[in-house]
């Protein structure tokens, strides 16, 4: 096993760090560098490369701070491959509704002759209103299924979430649809898709509590209290490095997961380890930083308070710690000791 | 990037598997699949066992016994040994002096120490500590002074493990009292126990059991090559061996064979037809500590945290920090699964085999606060991170 990066994908995270640093518009910018449809297949239409390639982007933008709808991309474009500039969404959260791949999904689908008609609402919908065309989930009389949608045709309310990113109540009333995954299909393909998109949003969160202790502890290096620098207080310095043991730890899970994918091992268990690791430390991280900025940390300006609204963001997606624990005790009786060796 | 295993490499595992499970006998396997307190024998007999297959030392130069692996053959030959429930290697031996004395000592120490040491011949036992020199180990106070051909030894160390299985003794010792800085007139020193003037005490710790013990020195006289390197520059060679003692003490191997076997207990049928994994917080604490292993041994493979060109790396206190972690936690479940039953001690000869499980789980719960005290306390730890790796 071998969880280091080759140096043309060091080479790509300089190249995507320089570009989110100074374009006007990372999304545009990812799309002129080529990145958009990584880790799809060239014959679907998408720009080839593996996994490794996605988590680099991914996590560069956590870094940057950027809200584009490039981790969404990865996703929808896993659902319904096609050409690298078209960009898929999945809307499947509902109002009301914890996390659940496959239950409870309140949307209905409507047959008509040989299409379908939709009626529900989804929300938070991630960069819903960018979107060339939406993937849909919907409970009919046989289970989920998944259609797609033209957003022309849905009404689309949109707003920025508390960590500023684009997101979109999506209502449907009889909205015309065509099936893309009937059950049980839908719920294989929602299931790898859920490993992809907590990989990948992993590789965004670790980026994004890289950036997050790195100011923190520069923070407590140049401000100054009681006449000396905060560093100088043990209770803090500890603190920041338990914080950095978090780190390590998530960013093992996150490379392992990403080998996986990249060898397309699509395994739940191994997502749903990443997503506790990612989600105990990105709280962590997420709650030392503004706490050891003191009031600087909650306001607007300063921003660092933002990397944090943004890992509670990543948290919510696609399963929470808690249910991810859940799915794994539920599986404790599949394996002796986990193999990660494979 | 890379997930499978080569061939090559799954054939090496498959070779070590073999050797774990049919050349080391299943009554020196016994007692550490079960969690249960070891004697001597065991230690030195598979510990030889190893040796004279070349497994005891692979991580040793090459010219003394180690082998020419990959960190991930390392990590294999350990992931097997633990999983063949095999009790590795002598650490103070293996991990400690040995690295010690194969990169400062002279030649003729490294002739005279090493084989012996792989060979386990020597058991030996590590005198660090002191009483009023724990994390601030610098302000040690033994001392040893020049006579002749001779150090004379005086002072006491303490927390000594194994000192009582033990036939020599590695010391820090104050050969020059008038240095500018503490750390500046300390040397390495190697005792045999048997040197008139040494008295060896044991401590009875709160899981009944003696492991450490207070070391006297008394007007002890040891040859002056028994100093490894140069004199008062036995505080650098310390913190080389300081740097390897806290990668030995993270465990990751152990604990995870710890943890198979509460997941065991757990989904063991009960008489009712009921499994103690039905409670869901046990469950979901079961599978919580195998997440975070998971990831502690994928970082373990990941960075390289053995003391390498006469210098701790950073990494070794993350592993010390969450191993010792985990080994905490994995003990606390174990405790937990057995509730009263933890209570339900019976005596020393109740407590041995698999099914006494439960007997023995509150004390190897107690024993196993000890680990996030020694090595380098977790709270230096967080010290040496925020400092080394923080910049802080
Ligand atoms: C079972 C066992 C086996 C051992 N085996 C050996 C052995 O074989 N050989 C050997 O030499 N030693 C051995 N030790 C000793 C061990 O290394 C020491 O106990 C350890 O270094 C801590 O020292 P101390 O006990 O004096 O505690 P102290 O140093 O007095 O620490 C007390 C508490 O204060 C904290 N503390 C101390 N300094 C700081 C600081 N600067 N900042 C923040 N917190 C601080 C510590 O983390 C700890 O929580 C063993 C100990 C145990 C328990």
């Amino acid at each position: 096993m071998d969880l280091t990066l080759t140096p043309e994908q060091d080479d790509l995270e300089r190249a995507v760090t320089r570009m989110l640093a100074t374009a006007p518009d990372a999304w545009a910018g990812l799309a002129e560098m080529g990145l958009l449809g990584l880790g799809v297949p060239e014959a679907d239409g998408g720009a080839g490369g593996t996994f490794a390639d996605v988590f680099v982007v991914a996590r560069a933008l956590g870094r940057a701070g950027a809200r584009t709808p490039y981790v969404e991309g990865v996703v929808g474009g896993s659902l319904l491959p096609g050409p690298a500039d078209r960009l898929v969404v999945l809307a499947h959260d509902e109002p009301g509704r914890r996390w659940h791949p496959g239950a409870g999904v309140r949307a209905e689908p409507e047959p008509t002759g040989g299409t379908w008609r939709l009626t529900g609402t989804k929300e938070p919908v991630l960069h819903g209103a960018a979107a060339d065309l939406l993937v849909v989930s919907a409970t009919g009389p046989e289970g989920l299924g998944l259609f797609v949608v033209d957003p022309a045709d849905a009404a689309i309310h949109s707003y920025l979430s508390h960590d500023r990113s684009p997101t979109a109540r999506i209502d449907l009333d009889r909205t015309p649809a065509t099936l893309l995954a009937a059950p049980p299909h839908a719920d294989e393909l929602l299931t790898a898709a859920s490993v992809r998109a907590v990989t990948a949003y992993g590789a965004e969160a670790l980026g994004a509590m890289e950036d997050a202790l790195e100011r923190t502890v520069a923070y407590l290096r140049t401000r100054h209290q009681f006449g000396v620098p905060l560093a100088s207080f043990q209770a803090l310095t500890h603190r920041a490095a338990d914080a950095y043991v978090a780190l390590e730890l998530a960013r093992s899970a996150v490379l392992y997961a990403t080998a996986c994918l990249a060898e397309d091992v699509v395994d739940p268990a191994v997502a749903s380890r990443l997503k506790v690791q990612t989600g105990r430390a990105g709280r962590l991280i997420g709650q030392e930083a503004i706490q050891l900025h003191g009031g600087i940390g909650m306001t607007d300006e300063h921003a660092i308070g933002y990397v944090t609204a943004r890992l509670e963001v990543i948290e919510h997606l696609w399963g929470d710690t808690g249910f991810h624990l859940h799915r794994l005790a539920a599986g404790l009786g599949d394996h002796g000791a986990v193999e990660l060796l494979r | 990037m890379r997930l499978a295993l080569s061939p090559e490499l799954a054939a090496f595992r498959q070779e070590l598997r073999e050797f774990f499970e049919t050349q080391v006998p299943w009554e020196l396997r016994e007692p550490v699949a079960h969690g249960a307190p070891l004697d001597r024998d065991v230690i030195v007999e598979t510990h030889r066992i190893l040796h004279r297959a070349g497994l005891a030392v692979p991580d040793w130069p090459l010219a003394w016994g180690g082998r020419d692996w990959t960190p991930l053959q390392h990590h294999l030959w350990a992931e097997e040994m633990h999983r063949a429930a095999v009790f590795p290697p002598l650490s103070p031996n293996t991990g400690l002096v040995g690295p010690v004395i194969a990169a400062f000592g002279t030649e003729e120490q490294k002739r005279r120490f090493l084989p012996p040491t792989a060979a386990l011949d020597i058991f030996w036992c590590q005198g660090f500590s002191e009483p009023d020199a724990g994390s601030d180990l610098a302000a040690l106070r033994t001392t040893a002074v020049r006579d002749g051909d001779e150090y004379v030894v005086n002072g006491q160390k303490t927390w000594t493990s194994l000192a009582h299985w033990a036939d020599w003794i590695f010391c820090l010792v104050r050969t020059d009292p008038d240095a500018p800085k503490r750390q500046q007139g300390i040397s390495f020193l190697l005792v045999d126990l048997a040197t008139p003037g040494i008295t060896v005490r044991p401590i009875r710790m709160i899981d009944g059991e003696a492991e450490v013990n207070e070391v006297f020195f008394d007007d002890v006289r040891v040859p002056a090559d028994q100093l490894v390197g140069t004199p008062h520059e036995g505080w650098s060679y310390a913190k080389f061996l300081l740097g390897n003692e806290r990668v030995n003490v993270a465990q990751i191997g152990a604990t995870k064979l710890r943890l198979a076997l509460v997941k065991e207990h757990a989904l063991a049928r009960q008489d009712d037809g009921s499994q103690l994994v039905d409670d869901p917080l046990l469950a979901v604490r079961i599978a919580e500590a195998e997440a975070s292993l998971a990831a502690l041994e994928l970082t373990a493979l990941r960075v390289a945290a053995g003391s390498s060109d006469g210098q701790p790396q950073p990494a070794s206190s993350v592993l010390k920090l969450q191993g010792t972690h985990l080994q905490q936690l994995v003990a606390e479940l174990t405790m937990d699964l057995a509730g009263p039953g933890s209570t339900a001690t019976g005596t020393p000869s109740e407590r041995t085999g698999a099914g006494a499980w439960e007997r023995r789980s509150a004390l190897q719960h107690l024993n196993m606060r000890k680990v996030s005290i020694y090595g380098g306390a977790n709270e230096i730890q967080r010290t040496i991170i925020a400092k080394n790796v923080l910049g802080l």
